[in-house]
Parts: structure tokens; sequence; C-alpha cells
């Protein structure tokens, strides 16, 4: 077992740097905690406020002073969410918050090694993840990082190389503790530090010399089983974060977004953390649901239907963004949620390295972005059925929705028509002439009866299909007038498929080559 | 020195909206020959007419006629078919088609599996993002995109250069067959397509013909005229009444004669048409 443990100092007043992103970046803050304050943001220090003083003294230093109490609730949210993140560099993350009320997490890294290639590799990627964090911007979150081979061990070294002032971006790795280790650090009640510095014992070194059996009757179970699962002499088992079963998150902005354009910002951090959550749990979505709720107490959905399950944020993120338009922001929009609630497992084999992009991927791609912004209906796959009756033959499906097996046509009879009208139009007969919009029409080829259906409409349907041709007046007059081979050329205007329905007694023209 | 300024050569030869004559077929005095991809058109007499040796691919191809459905799919079918056994399983997109696709005329042509797809828009700027959509992302076989004007008024929205121009680089970068399908006015207004034609139906020497004619092309003169054969089969005269071919969903074993309507077929129109 070997532990990593990330010691988050700062972390009380970052988690209001984030909420108030909306803030004067100016503006002095300090966090209070039992009556003192607990840390200052660079502003507050540069009044003269540092950490420890009373509230009153730090309101005297600098009057615009913002003062937040200590909110361990939202820290602990917060350090769920960063152990959430971190989750993709080991499968063992723990949130570890200790006497002292101080927030780490811990990563057993004992297993992930081979795969990062390395502590250094996997640490310059957990720095680089935490710097960037979006959860804290923009200079991402305070860290110090230790490792060792307890977890008690990786939590307190982290803490004690802070407190001694290393400021190395490196992780101090070591396998036995350092004997300098102040004895006011260990993670025991406050109580019982008092008690051991009143000893006269002010070092780690000096406490572990003792023989286990006096300290517990001095004082208690409490801290001789600390010290065995500090030297690895006893389990200590962790409560090993799970990541919950569905995915939902929401952004609440006090003033609310008044344009599409700051609706893109927490749609692309709701995104990116989706997509996190995807990655770590490999999975893959097919349906994401987004509701924006507005200051009208109105709310919108927007649900994006994708054909292929996915987890990649560029495609999830252009989808998004063909159908914000549907939103209206005539009134501030206060919530961004998003939710995500089937999955489906992701394809987890790897792809041949000189393999062509595979098309089917960018086809889906395409057909949820066309679908987004022109409508679920406007893309349809057109395939056939076996019948006789032309317009039963075309079987139109929405792209989603084809499952049915495309029927091989039994027979196809040469001289059918590359388009069919969708309801047949009906022509003029006058005289023994068929006219199609004041065109006269010329059998050219025919009939062919088609009839059957004979349990619907009355005995059914029967048509005699005919090959027809419309011909151009002028052409034909020119051709009249000069008998040239050339004008004759230009004669017919277009083709036509028509029917005479025998039943109506009526000519229909139903298709177009 | 030298080297920099080679590089900024190199760097415009690459450059897409750059055509070079010496790229045309024909004529091998430069490296920087490409072999263009093409798909054949299926008829010899055009493939020679077109300077490649048949229809280009990832390139912008104009078919202008007096309406839509008229023939030029029939054009272009040989051609669909040839490129869909090159690319697999690509569906073929039809861009606001004109009317429904009747898949028992195109399966004279096509393989019954072939996956057609239908893109159906409201608006004329709908079309064009749905094609260069397409387009862009490459994954169609096939691109036929409609582009008639709705109505027949003066008014009527027409496509402008530079939205065609901003297809034709989007096909550029596809390996589709990409064919616009504009209506003959448009012949006198200037086009980024590279390949421009216009598609006629017209009957010659007591043949149905289609009446093709190369308004432009890349690398070669346009204004050749050539005659492609269309629906010989339809020069039969009608048959006598018993005669009739019958397809019916019924198992009655009736002939066309003994229909149980009362209604009698009046004497055919077709039947005073004079053939030869």
């Amino acid at each position: 077992m070997l532990w990593l443990s990330i010691y988050l100092p700062l972390l009380p007043l970052q988690v209001f740097n984030q909420t108030n992103s909306n803030h004067d970046h100016e503006q002095a803050l300090i966090v209070v905690w039992q009556h003192k304050v607990l840390l200052c943001n660079p502003m507050a220090s540069q009044c003269g406020i540092e950490p420890g003083l009373a509230i009153n003294t730090a309101r005297g230093l600098c009057e615009t002073v913002h003062i937040e109490e200590r909110d361990q609730a939202k820290e602990r949210a917060v350090l769920q969410r960063l152990a959430e993140s971190v989750y993709q560099f080991s499968s063992q993350v723990s949130c570890h918050v200790n006497c002292h009320s101080e927030n780490s997490l811990l990563l057993e890294i004992g297993g992930s090694l081979r795969l990062f290639n390395g502590i250094e590799q996997l640490q310059q990627q957990l720095s680089q993840l935490l710097h960037g964090h979006p959860l804290s911007k923009p200079h991402g979150f305070q860290h110090h990082l230790a490792v060792a081979s307890t977890a008690k061990a990786a939590e307190l070294l982290a803490r004690f190389y802070y407190h001694k002032g290393n400021n190395s971006k490196q992780a101090v790795i070591h396998k036995t503790l350092p004997s300098s280790v102040p004895v006011t650090l260990l993670d025991i009640e406050t109580k019982q530090l008092k008690q051991c510095v009143d000893m006269g014992i002010t070092e780690l070194n000096q406490l572990l010399q003792l023989p286990a059996a006096a300290l517990t009757r001095r004082l208690g179970v409490d801290i001789t089983r600390h010290l065995e699962q500090l030297t690895g002499r006893q389990d200590d088992p962790q409560s090993i974060i799970l990541l919950p079963p569905y995915f939902e998150r929401e952004k609440f902005y006090i003033d609310g977004l008044r344009s599409h354009n700051d609706l893109l910002h927490p749609i692309q951090q709701l995104l990116t953390d989706l997509c996190d959550y995807l990655r770590i749990k490999q999975l893959r979505s097919r349906t994401i649901e987004w509701t924006f709720h507005r200051f009208s107490r109105q709310k919108h959905g927007i649900t994006i239907q994708c054909s292929e399950p996915l987890s990649d944020f560029e495609a999830l993120l252009s989808l998004t963004t063909l159908k914000l338009d549907q939103i209206p922001i005539d009134s501030p929009i206060e919530t961004v949620s998003l939710q995500a609630i089937s999955f489906e497992m992701a394809d987890t084999r790897t792809g041949d390295l000189f393999e062509r992009k595979n098309r089917a991927a960018s086809w889906h791609l395409l057909a949820d972005k066309l679908i987004a912004r022109l409508g679920a209906r406007a893309l349809t796959k057109v395939s056939t059925k076996n019948h006789h009756f032309p317009e039963s033959i075309n079987r139109v499906d929405a792209i989603g929705s084809e499952r049915q097996q495309i029927a091989v046509l039994a027979q196809t009879i040469p001289g059918r028509p590359a388009w069919l009208l969708q309801s047949p139009e009906q022509l003029l007969f006058i005289d023994n002439d068929i006219y199609y919009r004041s065109h006269k029409l010329s059998l050219l080829k025919g009939p062919e009866r088609i009839e059957g259906n004979w349990w619907e409409n009355h005995y059914g349907d029967s048509r005699d299909y005919f090959v027809a041709a419309s011909i151009n007046p002028l052409a034909e007059r020119r051709a009249v007038v000069h008998h040239s081979q050339e004008n004759q050329q230009a004669r017919y205007q277009a083709f036509y498929w028509i029917y005479y329905d025998r039943k109506m007694q009526q000519w229909y023209l139903h298709g177009l080559f | 020195m030298l080297e920099s300024k080679t590089k900024i050569i190199d760097a415009l030869l690459e450059h897409p909206a750059l055509w070079q004559a010496a790229q045309c077929s024909g004529s091998s005095l430069t490296t920087h020959t490409l072999s263009p991809a093409i798909v054949s058109s299926g008829f010899k007499g055009l493939d020679n007419l077109l300077s490649q040796g048949g229809w280009p691919l990832g390139q912008l191809i104009e078919c202008l006629g007096p309406q839509p459905c008229n023939g030029e799919l029939d054009l272009f079918f040989p051609a669909i078919r040839k490129r869909l056994a090159t690319a697999s399983s690509a569906p073929v997109i039809l861009v606001a088609p004109p009317h429904t696709p009747y898949l028992e005329g195109w399966q004279q042509y096509l393989e019954a599996s072939t996956p057609l797809w239908c893109v159906s828009t409201q608006t004329f700027d709908e079309r064009l993002w749905a094609a260069e959509q397409i387009l862009s992302s490459n994954s169609a076989s096939v691109v036929i995109l409609w582009l008639y004007p709705e109505s027949k008024k003066r008014s009527a929205h027409t496509v402008k250069v530079t939205q065609l121009r901003r297809l034709q680089l989007a096909a550029r970068r596809s390996d589709s067959l990409v064919i616009v399908m504009r209506n003959q006015q448009a012949q006198q207004q200037p086009s980024p397509a590279p390949l421009r034609i216009a598609l006629q139906p017209a009957a010659a020497a007591r043949q149905t013909v289609l009446s093709v004619k190369i308004i432009k092309q890349t690398g070669k003169w346009g204004g050749q005229r050539i005659n492609i054969p269309w629906h010989s089969r339809l020069q039969h005269p009608p048959l006598p009444i018993e005669q009739w071919p019958v397809h019916r969903t019924s198992r009655q074993d009736s002939t066309a004669a003994d229909y149980r309507s009362p209604v009698q077929l009046p004497e055919l129109p077709g039947a005073t048409t004079k053939w030869s």
C-alpha cells in the first residue's frame, strides 16, 4: 500500500471564491471560525489582517472587508467533488477531515504507479488537475502532496511540510517519518495533545519511544491506536467514496443569466462534470436533460437525444448549443441543471492505431446535429417493405427508431419512377386528352395494372399505370415549322408516372422520373 | 532565407482554394500533380468529355435542369452505384428532395440495403446549413442537394455565390459525390462549382434521351453536348387489355376482365397514339 495525501489548506477560503465569482476580485475576504479569523485572501493580508485575529480587529484594520462564516457543509461538498475528479488516478479515494477540521484527500496509489508511469508523472498530472480545476478559478486549489506507506502518515506529512513552509511543488516521499514532527500536528483530540505537551513530549519521536501499555494507561486507547496506524502496525480502513448511480447537478446564479452567451459558461462546466463522471464510471449516455429555471418561476427543459450513446464533451456541447435557441430569455435564468439517468456501458476495446476513423461514429453525430437543429422529423431513413401498392412500398422511419429489418422487394419491375408524390394529384381529362398543369400528356408506355386490397374501400383499388410525357408546346410548334431534327430534341419536357383509377374513373399523377 | 520562401510557396500550393493548371489530367510536368478522386459516370461517352474521366469526388457538381425530378437521377444512378461499392455502408443523403424517393425505382439501380437518408428542411438557409454539416462531417458517400427556388417569383430566394463557395469549401474536405440540383436559370449566374452541367430530357432519332451539356469544367473547355439514351424501354405500344400485367395483393384468381367493379374502362386516349 502506498498512500498519497492531498492537503488543501485554503479550502475554507476557496469555497467562497467559487460561489462569489461575481464579486470583485479586489475585495478583501476573510473566513471566520470560532470568532477568529481562520483564513484571509491576499487583499486582506495587505491590510494587515492575519489568521488568528479577532473579527473586530480585522474590521478595524479594513473597513470594507467581506466576512464569511466558515461553511463546513460546503467544504465537504467541494471535497467530495474533488474526490470524484481525482478518482481517475486511483480506485480508492477517501475524503478526510481531521480533528482540527482540516481537509485532505487520501489516494491509494500503489496500484496506479504502473499505469501513470511512476510517481512523478502521476503527481504532475494531479497538480495540473488541481491547479486548473474549474471549481476554483482562476488559480485552482492550493495543495500539498505527500506520499507514505500509511494513510495517516501521508496525511500528517502533507500538513507537516506545509507548516514547515515547504512550498515545493514536488510530493514529499517518505518511507519513515521524520523525527522532528511536532506532536501538536497529530490527528488526535486537542485535550490529549495538551496532556502530551504537559508531559514534556513535544515531538512525535519521543511519543513513539514510550511503551504502548503505559501510554494507553495515561492517555487512553485512542492515542496508541492512532500511533500504531500511523506506523503501519495496525490496519487503517478508510471510507472509500462511491459515485452516485446517476448524474444530477445544478448551478445557481443569484443575479440571473440574461443571454444565450451567458448560458454557455454553466453549460460547459456542467458538461465537463458529466464527462468526468462518465469517464470515471466508464459509461456513456444516450439522453441528457437540461432544465433552466427562470425568475418568473417558469422552467424550460431541453432533452438531447443521441442516436448513439456519447461521452464526448465536444459532441454533447455542440448538440446542446444547437438547441439553445429554443430557450426564451425574456426573464433571467436563475438555475441551470443537468441530469443524466440512463447509461450504457462504454466500449473500452482499443482500436487499431492505423485504422481509419470510424465512419459510423461520425454519422451518428451528424444525425444528432441535424435532428437537434431541424427537429426530430426532419431526418428520415427510407427503406422498403413488400407490397404491391406504390404508396405502401416505402417505409419512412425516423433515424433513431429504425429497428426493423429491411425487406428486399420480391420483384422489382423495371420502368418505375424515382420519385413518388405524397398523395396522387388529380389530372384533367378533356376530350380524350390528359393534362397536367396545362401540359398535355401523351402516353408512352403501359398499361400495367395494380389491384388488390379487396378488404378495403369496397372491393379495393384497381389502377392502370402508364408512363406519360409532356410535350414542350413551343418546341413542337417549331418542329412542325422547320421539320428539323435539332428542334425535335427538345420535344419532351418531363416524364410522369400516371394512373387511371378504374373505380373513380379519374386520372392521377403518382410518380416522377 | 531560400528555405523559408519555399515553405511559403509550399503552403500556398497546398491551399485548397488555389487551383493550378498543372493539376489537370494529361499534364505530368510538375510534382504537385494530384491524382484527383473520381467516380466513373457509367457512360463512356460522357467520361471522355469530362476532363478527369468521370465525376470528381469532393467537388460540387452543379446540375441545372428545367424542373426538379426530370431524369437527373438516371444520369447519376450508375455513378452512385459505383460510389457505394467503394464507400461501404456510408449513407446516401438527400437534402430537401422535392418528393419522396420511390425505392422500387431506386432498387433497379441500387442495392436494397443502401442506406438512404432524407433531410427535410423549412427554409433555404437550413438546407445550406444541413448540406454544409453533412459535407464537413464527411460521413456520406453521396450528397444530393436541391436548390430550386421555392416559388417562381423573381424575388424568390436564390442561393448566393458566397453560400455556394462555402459549400464548395466544405465539399473539398469530404470524399463524397456531391451533386447540387439547380434551376437552369442559374446558368446565367457565376458559380464556384468546378463542374456545371445542364440536363434536359429530349427525343432524338425516335429515342428518348437525356441531353447533357457541359457548361464549365476545370482543365478543359466547356460547351460539349452528349445525348445519353434514356428510357428506351418506354417505346412499347400499349398492350391489349387481356395481356395487361396485373399485380394484386388478393389471392382471388381473377383476370382483369372479370373485375367485379361495375365500372367499365373508357376508351383509352393512349390507344389513339400512333406507334411506329
